[in-house]
């Protein structure tokens, strides 16, 4: 049975509220959306079923932001999902390294409104 | 010590010299022997003046204190170019050529400080046309003279004899001129200088002898110099040694240095060093010796070396590390400080090329390139000074150094001193502080953003009951981000010993159920087994609730949060004597051990811990231990990793010392 699948949006966030609302406005896009609280669940999740753009929180339980952009962009199955890092930390040195292994953007959440986050995810995926 | 100031290529001052009260005139051209001097040749036979002189050639003119003109000499006028009346009670300097203008004030001012004094100088005038011309002048302070009351200046113009040089000179005027510029080097050296006559008749005595021995060359020439400057034992042998060179030629202590006691005017000893040389003209002889005081050099040997000796003390003795590079580039010194900082000794810097030494110490590349930079800029006249910060890697030490031009008094390079600090403990507290500050940011950020978007849900939002769940959700973000903020007020007031303490008499058992309820949901949520011990049995403790509350609060809620579902908890109250033990156990994920003595400090998490909550703030544990250490108990925990857990907080049942504000204040900060 076979039918025709919608944008699949991976939300990784450990924080209950961010994930929540982060889920909420991308399904009223028309998304569908996967949420995975921390970086293991999210691993596991792209390698059952591939989605189309992943947000990505920076400070993960488990395994790190970072470690988990770096699996997606080492492993050729999903090197071409485009990864949006959400972070709160401005630390030049993490947006550095998260542009540095292919992210394709690095946004810090408290300046990024939900208006925002829907653009970017919609820019993203018509560039990809 | 000879110092030399100014130019080397201008006219030279001769010095001062303090003449006899007998003969204030003897270097002013008297007028009263104008006639005799007259056609008379050089070396007169009386031998006694230095004014050869011609008065024709020689100016004069009387100058008051204030430097204003107040008589001048036909001469004076035509060597100028003024008119008489234009030259009164004018400002001397005015007619002295501006850059000689700042020396001649100097001899003029120190002059007119010494009456009777006499100033011999050369320098350059400036005429009424403008034109250079220069003068031999002596000035004689005349001031205390009844009927004088000035500085009287002789002078004459020497620019013909500048310019013409020697050659066209007389050889009468060439012998003349040589004679009094001897007369004048011996009357000015700083040397003492005795001359005497076969009979031992002292015959010179310039200043310099006078201040050694105290007597004037008025006192002194023609006197014997046995009698004046002899000590009484050594007297006999030196007449002897007269007599004996008289009679056999033969000399003991002619041609060499000469060490022996002298006597001075108030009587005491003091030891001199001289040499006597022996002239000969015709079948006369006379003696001439050059006496240098030796208590003199002595102590100014000592306070030189005392000098030196102080300086090293504080170079050695400051805190900041010091490395002198000549201008050859090579390491002239480096004190302890430095020695310690760099690791490095004597022998393995002093004498060696900076770069060498550099090459040593262990620098990371790029700062072993910028120091070298640094000196090369410094030594090459382009910076004046340069600092930067270098580290050293090997023993953890960040080291602020400043390169500076080091100058003589001239403003001659000489080198550069290096001065380096240790600022390893500073720049840490600037990461610290900056780590700090990236670490607020975030835990701000993660409820700022919480806020804002559940609320621009709840906008949005189209059903009524979406609306109202989004701003709970906001609401309970927003208490979350109060909590924090009221967790970083009140660390930072335990720090500051600014917290405030409310004593009362709490009862323990009371308080931990109060607690537990608060987190009874996520117990039962989490499937948990908790139970209190010993609440019954514990009297009521003296101390603050309030601020216990947070430590029971942040203690249990760890321990619910690090156990995994269907775990045990356990809080034990127990009374010892004079002090009461809340516990509580768990069955959690356990503490790895390393972690253990980093625990309760402000923002560290254990690993494991980081693992399971990733936004956690790591205030918990520092405020439950600066909280208890507040109320006079302690707290520390026992863990095994993978089994579970117990935290301890010991609280006295008396009123501790550190009860009440006032002990607090006079805690020292942490």
């Amino acid at each position: 049975m076979v039918t025709p699948r919608r944008t699949q949006v991976l939300i990784v966030e450990d924080d209950e509220f961010l994930g929540k609302a982060c889920h909420d406005t991308l399904r009223r896009d028309g998304y569908q959306v996967v949420v995975a609280h921390d970086g293991e669940e999210a691993l596991r999740k792209v390698k059952a079923d591939l989605p189309d753009v992943v947000l990505l929180d920076w400070l993960l339980p488990k395994v790190p932001g970072l470690e988990v952009l770096r699996a997606l962009k080492t492993d050729a199955r999903s090197r071409d999902v485009p990864v949006l890092v959400l972070s709160n930390s401005s630390r030049e040195e993490d947006r550095e390294r998260a542009l540095a292994l292919g992210a394709a953007g690095y946004l810090i959440k408290a300046d990024l409104s939900l208006r925002d986050l829907r653009c970017r995810v919609k820019n993203v995926l018509k560039v990809s | 010590m000879l110092i030399t100031k100014g130019g080397s290529t201008g006219p030279r001052c001769t010095g001062v010299e303090k003449s006899s009260q007998n003969a204030p005139f003897a270097i002013f051209p008297p007028m009263t022997r104008r006639a005799v001097r007259k056609g008379q040749k050089a070396g007169s036979p009386d031998g006694t003046s230095p004014a050869l002189v011609d008065e024709s050639s020689y100016a004069v003119v009387l100058i008051g204190g204030d430097s204003r003109i107040g008589y001048v000499s036909p001469q004076a006028v035509q060597i100028t170019g003024y008119r008489a009346d234009e030259l009164i009670g004018i400002d001397t300097f005015t007619l002295i050529h501006p850059d000689d203008q700042e020396r001649m004030r100097g001899l003029f001012a120190a002059l007119l400080s010494r009456p009777g004094a006499t100033v011999a100088a050369e320098c350059r005038g400036v005429r009424k046309d403008g034109s250079v011309w220069r003068a031999a002048a002596r000035g004689t302070n005349l001031i205390d003279d009844p009927g004088v009351r000035a500085i009287a200046v002789t002078y004459r113009d020497i620019t013909e004899k500048q310019h013409a040089g020697d050659a066209r000179r007389t050889p009468e005027e060439a012998f003349r001129d040589s004679e009094e510029r001897s007369r004048l080097i011996l009357a000015s050296a700083r040397q003492a200088y005795i001359a005497i006559d076969a009979g031992g008749v002292i015959t010179e005595w310039n200043t310099a002898a006078q201040f050694t021995f105290g007597w004037t060359r008025a006192e002194a020439v023609g006197r014997e110099l046995a009698a004046l400057i002899i000590p009484p034992r050594y007297r006999e042998a030196h007449i002897n040694g007269l007599k004996r060179f008289g009679e056999t030629g033969e000399a003991r202590i002619v041609g060499r240095r000469n060490e022996f006691p002298a006597l001075h005017r108030d009587g005491h000893e003091f030891p001199v060093e001289f040499s006597i040389s022996v002239l000969r003209q015709g079948g006369a002889y006379s003696f001439h010796a050059f006496v240098a005081d030796l208590t003199v050099r002595a102590r100014m040997e000592a306070a030189l070396r005392e000098g030196e000796a102080r300086i090293r003390s504080i170079v050695e003795s400051t805190s900041e590390g010091i490395m002198f590079v000549s201008s050859d580039g090579r390491v002239a010194s480096v004190n302890r400080r430095a020695q310690e900082m760099l690791a490095v000794d004597h022998a393995t810097t002093e004498g060696i090329s900076f770069a060498a030494v550099l090459a040593r110490i262990g620098f990371r590349e790029q700062d072993q390139r910028a120091l070298s930079a640094a000196a090369q800029a410094v030594l090459g006249g382009l910076e004046e000074d340069y600092q930067g910060d270098v580290e050293l890697p090997a023993r953890r030490l960040v080291v602020h150094w400043v390169a500076r031009a080091a100058r003589d008094s001239t403003g001659f390079l000489t080198g550069l001193t290096f001065t380096l600090r240790d600022v390893t403990q500073e720049r840490e507290v600037g990461r610290m502080k900056s780590e700090f500050v990236s670490f607020v940011t975030h835990q701000l950020r993660t409820p700022l953003a919480g806020t804002k978007w559940l609320l621009e849900l709840a906008a949005d939002a189209e059903d009524a009951r979406d609306v109202r769940g989004y701003i709970q959700d906001a609401r309970e973000v927003n208490e979350r981000m109060v909590r924090l903020v009221n967790d970083l007020l009140d660390l930072s007031r335990l720090e500051t010993g600014a917290l405030h303490v409310d004593v009362e008499m709490t009862d323990l058992g009371a308080l931990t159920r109060s607690v537990a309820s608060e987190l009874q949901s996520v117990i039962r949520q989490k499937e948990h087994t908790l139970s209190i011990v010993g609440a019954c049995d514990v009297p009521p403790v003296p101390t603050d609730p309030k601020l216990l509350r947070q430590v029971f609060s942040n203690l249990l809620a760890n321990a619910v949060k690090y156990t995994p579902p269907g775990g045990t908890i356990r809080v034990t109250i127990r009374r010892d004597s004079e002090q009461v033990t809340w516990s509580v156990k768990d069955t959690g994920i356990g503490i790895p051990a390393r972690d253990i003595p980093l625990l309760f400090q402000k923002f560290y998490r254990a690993e494991n811990a980081l693992a399971i909550n990733a936004e956690g703030t790591g205030l918990g544990l520092a405020l439950v231990r600066l909280i208890t250490e507040r109320l006079g108990g302690r707290v520390w925990c026992e863990s095994e990793e993978g089994q579970g857990t117990t935290f301890f907080c010991v609280l006295p049942l008396a009123r501790g010392p550190a009860d009440g504000d006032a002990a607090a204040h006079a805690s020292p900060n942490r």
